[in-house]
């Protein structure tokens, strides 16, 4: 774990704690490595390791990450990030080089790195899972800003669905996190496609795979509003997430209030620290609780 | 006696060297050719199922020293060290390639490692070709000059 940080940021991490209590590490050439992780209370903790990296070093993280064929990872690349063979989103900071049509076409000059640690945590969904889901299979999207637990509520959800209602879920996984390569578990009846945007795994997905659940992460824009769209057209529901802080955050955004008045989605939630804060239940686009 | 038996000895050994002075011909052609299959494999990965490098390294090749040599280039290249090829029957211009090529694998965009990986393809296959004429001519020369050798040494000592 974590070999692609080379040794010396990787041990002097492990002499502060362990992987599995690992949330996030920020790598910045020339000022030093962050982490953030959860103590022996359960608090967020973070703390700055003695190393201080340079360019070269950063570099080599790269070079690491995409296993040292860098055209492995292009096109994650152009958008911004690298996923690593255990599953932990590295976001990349550097000079953006832009070609044809005035896209990204690579990032150069890479100067940090911020490495996300993915979790499964089995179980911590029982209760919400027996109370919502146990007459019918319901869609439903997750809001919450950035560190709220949205993807590993998802995986969890997707999985007790797959495995406690023995249905077929699709999990379109558009940069590996929810699987991380298969690592985690996420249920014997499910099929996951890795590395599609959500468009080909949403269309492929429903004609060629007949899921009756489609889960995805981080609903961006009309098009993957449209594929959800889709999905629902053809009797398939949506487990997804969405950046937001709350449901009123989202009815102020015209591409989603559609979405949410469509009566696409049957549960609503504001997700905080992996715990459902506020569940709205609709119908038909109604809310009705 | 001794002379007819040391004749003998001198005789087998030139003949062994001559075989041995064309060995290096035949393993350098050898070593180009594997190094040709592994370029070619390599294309091929990222043409279509853009596997990365590590695929290409860890498959068998026609020439068993270059598989021998792969696997410490390997090792090297995983661990981002510079590679040094330490072949004798290469030349020491082409040491150097090899090492600046197994330097800059895996280092581009797809479009732009596939103009190398090609334009270092048709480079070894040129290499491949000049070789095996010159190693033709060598193959069979090469042993039966050290035996006229040996015969001569032979002669004369008698």
């Amino acid at each position: 774990m974590l070999e692609y940080l080379g040794d010396k940021i990787k041990n002097e991490i492990f002499s502060f704690t362990n992987y599995d209590n690992l949330t996030e590490i920020r790598v910045r050439a020339a000022k030093g490595v962050f982490i953030s992780y959860f103590d022996n209370y359960r608090k967020l903790s973070e703390s700055q390791l003695t190393y201080i990296p340079d360019i070269a070093d950063v570099e080599n993280i790269v070079l690491r990450l995409c296993n040292f064929s860098v055209f492995c990872a292009e096109e994650s690349i152009k958008q911004g990030y690298i996923t690593s063979n255990d599953g932990e989103r590295v976001g990349i900071c550097g000079k953006c080089v832009i070609g044809v049509g005035g896209k990204v076409q690579t990032i150069k000059d890479i100067s940090s790195l911020v490495i996300r640690i993915p979790k499964q945590i089995k179980g911590f969904l029982q209760s919400f899972f027996d109370k919502y889901y146990t007459d019918s299979i319901k869609s439903c999207l997750v809001v919450s800003p950035p560190f709220g637990g949205k993807t590993t509520f998802i995986r969890e959800l997707g999985r007790l669905i797959s495995d406690e209602k023995k249905t077929d879920v699709l999990f379109v996984d558009e940069r590996d996190e929810l699987s991380a390569s298969g690592k985690f578990d996420l249920g014997k009846n499910s099929d996951i496609m890795r590395y599609c945007d959500k468009r080909f795994g949403f269309y492929n997905g429903v004609r060629a795979l007949n899921p009756k659940v489609i889960v995805c992460d981080e609903l961006m824009d009309d098009n993957d509003v449209k594929g959800v769209i889709f999905a629902a057209a053809s009797g398939v529901k949506t487990i997804a997430t969405i950046h937001g802080n709350n449901l009123k955050d989202l009815q102020n955004k015209s591409e989603f209030n559609e979405i949410i008045k469509s009566g696409i989605f049957d549960i609503i939630l504001e997700l905080k620290d992996f715990i459902p804060k506020k569940v709205y239940i609709f119908d038909g686009g109604k809310l009705i609780c | 006696m001794l002379k007819i038996v040391s004749g003998i000895l001198i005789t087998i050994i030139s003949t062994i060297l001559g075989r041995k002075a064309v060995k290096s011909h035949s393993d350098r052609l050898s070593f180009y050719k594997s190094l040709c299959e592994f370029n070619s494999t390599l294309l091929k990965d990222l043409s279509f199922k853009r596997n990365g490098v590590a695929e290409a390294f860890d498959k068998n090749y026609y020439f068993e020293d270059f598989n021998d040599c792969l696997k410490y280039v390997k090792e090297r290249f995983f661990n981002g060290k510079e590679t040094i090829i330490d072949r004798r029957y290469l030349k020491d211009g082409e040491r150097r390639e090899i090492e600046v090529y197994f330097g800059e694998i895996g280092k581009y965009s797809s479009i732009t490692e596939t103009d190398y990986l090609k334009q270092k393809g048709e480079e070894f296959a040129e290499i491949v070709k000049a070789s095996e004429e010159k190693t033709k001519k060598f193959l069979s020369l090469g042993p039966k000059l050290g035996f006229t050798l040996g015969i001569v040494v032979f002669i004369l000592i008698l």
